[in-house]
């Protein structure tokens, strides 16, 4: 695990992608992650803004506590332990397409070449899906609205029904042109934008890069993706350079991103109750310590 | 997207609104700018010159303002309609605890009595989730997240649909395989009764999702519904389905047979009526007999000298090889000689159909033209009109099986024939069934898109064809124009 666990550390340190800021604080004191809406919608507190999971009576100083614990662990949710580089290559992940295919930007996650076939490095591709993961799951954790986006007809059943599974959201079919950017129009004004968006696959119907990657971008909103060796991973925050065609490696995937939200959301439910029992406790010691 | 259901009515009253602010404004130049549009035929709406005045077309305003009812204006209308429900069944003097639609109904027209031929242009009070079109309540919660999980995709309930009749779809597939895999898979049974049946057109799928649709997504659905019958699915699939189709009332299954009537010496006889263009007749179509007709007392051969008259009548018979096994007796009033000969094979085709099995009814109906019904082909009139290209289209694609019966098509034409220095429009209107009796009445047309307007039937000009020519003029406009033409299909047998 020596070469996986340099690529994570040469990942985490990259000070150009500002990822650390985005994995170690909640410093996003203006962006506002937990509420982003648009227009005259009302902007509630700060305290409430980054929190939108039931809170039900919980005080302030609790919910701080509650949506802190995460962050001080590297992988909180042990995502890690969802999949390995070997149910990674038996799941086909490793295949890429033909070398003429080749994106010029998937060059550095991408292994190899046999019989003019692109293989992609599966030790970074673990790497990259554990970071991914962890982020999706603390997304959820922080009640997110989380949007899984595919243009692939073969899979769209599939993704929409992952996104209902963990109960969050799917976008499998026409991209409307002004959905992220003009929603204030086509949905309402107070509407809340999704807060994180996951593409398994990045490219659309005609092999161009989805609408919705430059959005999210123009948008401020963190992205999620597996990116095949065609794909560009430029302006995704989290690219998992992987194979989005084969059928086995696209269930693998909607299998682990609806683990990990379903984990997060179990342990959030997990950590208030304990949280609730402790007030519940503390108040009937009385106020003596 | 914000307010997916415009609603008829209140598109009607806007432009209503707008029509009656500029009619207010005495601006001669406006008008004459508007004579000179028709005149010189530019194929315009009559609305077009007055609605790019008053209002700014914003394409990206979002259309909220007339349509949108919020939960408590509803909620109050639903108590003001309960309320006054009350009220109703103390003025009637019946019990308000049990006073249903249907009394309501009655009592509003005892009280309110009104001639409006338009059934929508007549006082009604119904509940409020039946005048108020149906609107999308707020699609999220209160921390934001929305409640279907195919909110962002913008037309959530149609991509539900979808989605649910893939699976379908697959589920179907999946278990043909497994059955398949094992070799039991069973034969292709014939397709069920889809006879009779429709599926839902495009305006009915958006009033049950309460979205609005393009073309090709409706296709796209029946082209999935169709794959999934195509599959043979099973009974749970099957009922799925029927939810999409709707009946189509056949016209064969509306053939009346009379009964079979015995005289006083115990022969079987059945008495029919039939009509052709003025005439009137009745026939007594007799069990037994030797294929003896008597018109008015006379014998048909001396009473239709002609031989094309006398196969008229022969024609029910032969078609049912019964010649010569009936007798009838028949009485005809009216019309020329033709169309009394007409009227009698009427009579006797229907009530031949008492002596006769279903099949054979079906079979005649289905065979012949017209047999058993009095209507015919209208003809040609519109060859001698000027022709104008919108007015022709929709003149000749009125389907007269169509369900939307009151739907009126109103587009210009210049020049409907010399109507001495009015504006003309002529605007065909469709009616599948014209009343008669409803001439020379105030009678209200509704058109989806002109001004609503009592008109008034000032003149009726009888052709020289079936079909009558009505000249409407509204009774809102300060000078009489000329709103429109009326063109009624009328059945041929019209005497007014």
């Amino acid at each position: 695990m020596a070469p996986a666990a340099a690529t994570l550390s040469r990942l985490l340190c990259a000070g150009a992608w500002r990822r650390p800021q985005l994995c170690a604080t909640v410093a996003r004191g203006p962006v506002r992650p937990g509420c982003r809406t648009l227009g005259s919608g009302p902007a509630p507190a700060v305290s409430e803004c980054e929190d939108h999971c039931g809170v039900g009576g919980l005080a302030p100083d609790v919910r701080e506590q509650v949506l802190r614990e995460p962050l001080k662990h590297a992988d909180f949710f042990n995502v890690r332990e969802l999949f390995s580089v070997r149910s990674l290559f038996e799941a086909r992940v490793h295949l890429g397409h033909k070398a003429g295919c080749r994106h010029r930007f998937m060059e550095p996650y991408i292994f190899g070449s046999r019989l003019n076939q692109d293989i992609i490095d599966l030790e970074q591709t673990a790497a990259h899906l554990q970071l991914a993961l962890n982020f999706t799951a603390h997304m959820a954790y922080r009640g997110g609205v989380i949007l899984f986006v595919s243009r692939s007809r073969q899979f769209s059943h599939l993704v929409e029904s992952t996104a209902r599974a963990c109960g969050e959201y799917a976008h499998t079919r026409y991209f409307k042109g002004g959905l992220l950017t003009n929603a204030g129009l086509l949905f309402g004004p107070a509407v809340r934008l999704p807060d994180l968006l996951i593409f398994l696959h990045t490219l659309n119907n005609v092999f161009e890069p989805h609408v919705a990657v430059r959005d999210a971008a123009k948008m401020n909103i963190p992205t999620v993706g597996v990116v095949d060796t065609n794909c560009n991973p430029c302006l995704l925050t989290y690219p998992v350079p992987g194979n989005d065609d084969s059928p086995a490696a696209v269930q693998l995937f909607c299998r682990l991103f609806r683990l990990a939200v379903s984990r997060a959301k179990e342990k959030r439910r997990q950590v208030e109750a304990l949280y609730r029992l402790q007030g519940a406790a503390g108040q009937g010691a009385g106020p003596a310590p | 997207m914000a307010a997916p259901c415009v609603s008829c009515c209140g598109a009607l009253c806007y432009r209503l609104f707008i029509g009656s602010r500029v009619t207010l404004a005495p601006r001669q130049g406006f008008w004459k700018t508007a004579a000179a549009e028709f005149q010189r035929g530019a194929g315009s709406q009559l609305l077009k010159p007055i609605h790019t005045t008053v209002v700014t077309t914003k394409k990206n305003v979002p259309v909220s303002r007339h349509e949108t009812y919020t939960e408590e204006f509803i909620k109050k209308q639903i108590e003001e309609f309960n309320i006054g429900k009350r009220h109703l069944a103390n003025m009637m003097g019946e019990d308000p605890e049990t006073f249903t639609q249907e009394d309501i109904d009655r009592a509003i027209a005892y009280l309110l009595p009104s001639g409006l031929f338009e059934k929508r242009a007549r006082p009604i009070m119904k509940h409020p989730e039946q005048i108020f079109p149906k609107q999308r309540a707020i699609q999220w919660g209160e921390d934001g997240r929305p409640f279907h999980f195919l909110f962002y995709t913008g037309k959530q309930s149609y991509y539900a649909l979808m989605h649910e009749v893939y699976g379908k779809v697959l589920q179907v597939e999946k278990h043909q395989n497994q059955l398949q895999v094992k070799g039991v898979l069973p034969e292709k049974t014939e397709i069920r009764d889809l006879i009779g049946s429709r599926w839902l057109i495009k305006e009915e799928l958006e009033e049950m999702l309460v979205e609005k649709l393009s073309d090709q997504d409706y296709t796209q659905f029946i082209r999935l519904l169709e794959k999934l019958l195509a599959l043979q699915c099973g009974p749970a699939e099957e009922e799925f389905v029927q939810r999409f189709r709707r009946r189509v009332p056949t016209q064969s299954q509306q053939q009346l047979r009379e009964p079979v009537q015995y005289d006083e010496r115990g022969v079987a006889f059945s008495a029919c009526e039939g009509k052709r263009k003025s005439a009137r007749a009745e026939a007594v179509v007799y069990e037994q007999g030797s294929g003896r007709i008597t018109v008015n007392g006379i014998d048909y051969l001396l009473y239709f000298p002609v031989l094309q008259d006398r196969e008229q009548l022969m024609f029910p018979f032969h078609f049912l090889d019964r010649l010569g096994k009936h007798d009838v007796t028949c009485t005809v009033s009216g019309g020329g000689r033709s169309s009394q000969a007409g009227a009698i094979r009427l009579a006797m085709a229907r009530a031949l159909c008492s002596f006769v099995s279903e099949k054979e009814v079906e079979w005649m109906r289905q065979e012949t033209t017209k047999l058993l019904s009095h209507r015919s082909l209208e003809p040609c009139w519109w060859a001698d009109q000027p022709a104008t290209a919108a007015w022709l289209w929709s003149r000749k694609n009125w389907d007269p099986n169509s369900d939307v019966q009151e739907r009126a098509d109103w587009t210009q034409a210049d020049g409907c024939g010399g109507m001495g220095g009015h504006e003309n429009v002529c605007c065909p209107q469709r009616h599948g069934v014209s009343p008669p009796e409803h001439r020379g009445g105030v009678v209200s047309a509704t058109a989806p898109h002109c001004i609503r307007a009592h008109v008034l039937l000032i003149s009726i000009r009888l052709s020289h064809s079936s079909s009558q020519r009505v000249f409407i003029t509204t009774t809102d406009c300060p000078s009489t124009q000329v709103m429109g033409c009326l063109h009624i299909p009328v059945e041929t047998d019209s005497k007014h």
